[in-house]
């Protein structure tokens, strides 16, 4: 269990930067949407 | 654009060592910087800034949270692609988070200043790190750090020509990541754990005015006055943006010198802490004595945000290698160069939305 939660995350990696893009933005229009 | 799973490092001992290095060298870091931005808020305030009040300086609501999110995101996307935290992080301040007056300059030096503690720690560990090397850089990037900000309290005070000129950065910046996109070196594909186990040297040798660079069967003859020339011309411009100069200093060493990225990196980085730390040092102390009016940053700002980047820049270079580098940098330069055409555009024929 635990070494298949591993490789799922290791198989992750290349597109982490891209996720955390994808959040980015998201935070991003929620900030404007609710501080401005 | 996946790797192939066999290739990735799984061994026990490189997990464990990775472990310990955040705990040992990473945790301390990011508690330290967050800590002090609580510091700095009641000291500078008297109390503790976020989403319900207002931070006094930025003027305006943002979750401390969000500050935290802002650096992890961009130290880790811009640290991926061989780039500074602030270069991201002043136009998503400026627009995003509506910190428009002159002090998201020094706030984000802050950021740029704390931001490659992490990478340092990571670079040093795999032998990226040769002093002689980053040396005269570093002091052209010192006297930049010292003219940079009577820039911004003068040519650049204006808040619409600062938005040009952080425009123009951005173009910049923009362009390189798409040209690096299309002329990067073949990247090896890494076989289990030799990111961690194996242990690379940059030797510098001083002979009059030239340092030979060498890094395996591969060698750099440098003069070191252009070096101080760039990195005092790069500070300049660098430091009064309040980023940490690396969008322009990256190209510069990559295209006319040839540099790769992994040597490059050995100078870059104490570049970076060198400019930002006595950028940040003449906007609270050198401007007041020369009878300009300081510019103080928002500290706790500055702190939190460098506590996300020293993690994300962190998580960066442990990772840098598996990510399909031509994609990203691809992605974030038309993203970058495009808001950067946008601020320039602006200037001239303002937009129906808010930059």
């Amino acid at each position: 269990m635990k070494d298949a939660a591993i490789n799922l995350w290791w198989k992750l990696v290349p597109y982490m930067p891209f996720i955390v893009l994808f959040i980015a933005a998201l935070v991003a229009v929620y900030h404007v949407r609710f501080y401005w | 654009m996946s790797v192939p799973a066999s290739t990735l490092p799984r061994s026990a001992a490189p997990r464990s060592s990775i472990a310990r290095e955040f705990l040992r060298e990473q945790v301390p870091l990011i508690a330290g910087a967050l800590l002090l931005g609580v510091i700095a808020a009641y000291v500078q305030h008297g109390f503790l800034p976020g989403g319900e009040r207002a931070f006094p300086v930025a003027e305006v609501r943002v979750p401390i949270w969000h500050l935290i999110w802002m650096g992890v995101w961009t130290g880790y996307t811009m640290a991926v692609v061989g780039e500074a935290a602030g270069i991201f992080a002043l136009p998503y301040s400026m627009s995003i988070l509506q910190f428009v007056n002159p002090s998201v300059t020094p706030s984000t030096q802050l950021l740029t200043f704390l931001n490659p503690f992490g990478a340092l720690l990571g670079f040093r560990r795999s032998g990226q790190w040769n002093l002689k090397f980053a040396a005269a850089v570093c002091m052209g990037g010192a006297v930049g750090g010292l003219i940079g900000p009577f820039l911004r309290s003068g040519l650049l005070a204006a808040a619409d020509v600062f938005h040009v000129a952080v425009g123009v950065a951005l173009a910049i910046a923009g362009v390189h990541l798409c040209y690096a996109a299309y002329h990067a070196p073949a990247k090896r594909i890494p076989v289990a754990g030799d990111a961690y186990r194996e242990k690379v040297s940059i030797q510098a040798r001083v002979s009059g005015w030239r340092v030979l660079v060498s890094f395996r069967e591969q060698s750099w003859d440098l003069n070191m006055l252009a070096l101080f020339g760039v990195g005092a011309g790069v500070g300049m411009f660098a430091a009064a943006l309040g980023v940490g100069g690396g969008f322009l200093l990256v190209p510069i060493f990559a295209s006319l010198y040839g540099l790769p990225m992994y040597v490059l990196v050995a100078a870059t980085i104490p570049y970076v802490i060198v400019l930002s730390a006595v950028g940040l040092f003449t906007y609270n102390f050198i401007l007041p004595a020369f009878g300009s009016a300081p510019i103080a940053p928002e500290w706790a700002w500055g702190f939190f945000a460098a506590a996300g980047g020293i993690f994300g820049s962190w998580a960066a270079s442990k990772t840098q290698m598996f990510v399909p580098e031509h994609f990203l940098k691809l992605m974030l330069g038309g993203v970058t160069g495009i808001v950067g055409t946008l601020y320039i555009i602006n200037f001239f024929y303002p937009l129906p939305f808010k930059l």
